[in-house]
């Protein structure tokens, strides 16, 4: 199995010690789902929000990461819930709603870079208590400086200029992949792509972040 | 060094990625998040002025069946507008060839002729071309036909002596 892969198989385990931002594991579509869809697709609001609040934080999450920009990703992690809304009648549920969802997000968040100007503006969220803790990043900048708070922050900004430097097919995968979590199977199928080139575009993307960060990556 | 991601030495990296897991929207973000899309698509579906489109869609599912995954198959979408542009292509192309109406040549055809002389005067009256021809004059006795020799005939004002 290999190393970074963080699903639901027995045995898998996690990449990072980090405590993961969401809970970024494939969930199989239980009967549950099925019955908050099949509702929500009558028009129940309220097995709807039920729907929005278990998958607000991923997409939000995916959002974030991939524009670097709290006020955008909100703006379009709600547009994507109601776009989704609008469009349940169209899900035959041949994909998992997830899935189904990720791909929403995705497209909208994709088109929006495309047309976004300013390419440079980043409104980036704080790091929470725990970053400051956490020993594998301290090992990262303690030798920088012994200003650990505002070196990590120096560091989530060149680490946010690097990912915002790659092109968005990379950085989608780099986001699914190694902040997220999902499996390469799934980003695939998100990306509606095969495996092979969901690799291929990790490898890259990841060779591209190396050179963006060698003064931390040695 | 194969192109395989995870056999690769990017374990520096993937701990600096760590960092992104902790970068947080502000505290309570999320509790208002789900009531906040739900007040938005409420006050979408009660609005007493959606817009035409807004209606159209809501009221017939085919549509929004066929039309509404365009969002997420962006190839498909671009099919579409080609498809959509080949059409109109097409619609101007044949708009512009001309449509032969009969009645309008013939009376086209009599009016250049009858015009500057007057009615009541004795033209000899013959085609121009085919194309203003009056269909009864398109099938003149042969004699008339050769009579013009190949040029273009036109309509001559006669004095008759008696």
């Amino acid at each position: 199995m290999s190393v970074s892969t963080v699903m639901t198989e027995p045995g898998a385990r996690k990449a990072f010690a980090a405590p993961p931002l969401v809970e970024a594991v494939a969930v199989p579509a239980s009967g549950e789902e099925e019955e908050l869809v099949r509702r929500s697709r009558e028009g129940d609001l309220g097995a709807y929000d039920e729907l929005v609040r278990r998958y607000q934080e991923r997409i939000y999450a995916t959002v974030y990461h991939m524009t670097s920009n709290h006020e955008d990703a909100n703006d379009l992690a709600q547009e994507t819930f109601i776009k989704a809304f609008q469009a349940l009648r169209s899900f035959k549920g041949g994909s998992s709603f997830y899935t189904w969802l990720y791909r929403i997000a995705v497209n909208k968040t994709i088109n929006f870079l495309k047309q976004r100007k300013n390419k440079n503006q980043m409104s980036l969220n704080d790091l929470d208590f725990n970053a400051e803790h956490d020993p594998e990043l301290v090992s990262l900048v303690s030798e920088k400086t012994p200003r650990r708070e505002a070196a990590l922050t120096e560091l989530q900004e060149k680490l946010n200029e690097a990912m915002q430097k790659l092109s968005e097919p990379h950085r989608l995968v780099v986001t699914l992949h190694d902040v997220q979590g999902l499996s390469h199977e799934e980003i695939a199928r998100i990306m509606d792509c095969n495996i092979g080139t969901v690799r291929s575009r990790l490898f890259y993307a990841r060779q591209q972040l190396q050179a963006y960060l060698s003064d931390y990556v040695k | 060094m194969t192109m395989d991601p995870d056999r690769d030495n990017f374990e520096q990296l993937r701990r600096l990625m760590a960092l992104k897991r902790h970068e947080q929207p502000p505290p309570g973000y999320f509790h208002s998040f789900s009531g906040q899309v739900i007040t938005r698509i409420r006050a979408a579906n009660t609005a007493p002025n959606r817009s035409w489109w807004a209606r159209f869609v809501g009221e017939t599912p085919w549509f929004d069946r066929v039309f509404g995954g365009l969002d997420m198959k962006p190839a498909f979408a671009g099919a579409m507008s080609f498809a959509v542009c080949g059409l109109i292509a097409a619609g101007l192309f044949y708009a512009e060839a001309p449509a032969v109406d009969h009645r309008e040549s013939l009376s086209a055809g009599v009016q250049a002729v009858v015009g500057p002389f007057g009615i009541g005067q004795p033209v000899a009256l013959a085609p121009t071309n085919d194309f203003l021809a009056p269909p009864a004059l398109k099938h003149a006795p042969l004699y008339m036909e050769a009579s013009f020799a190949g040029r273009a005939p036109r309509a001559q004002n006669l004095k008759f002596t008696y």
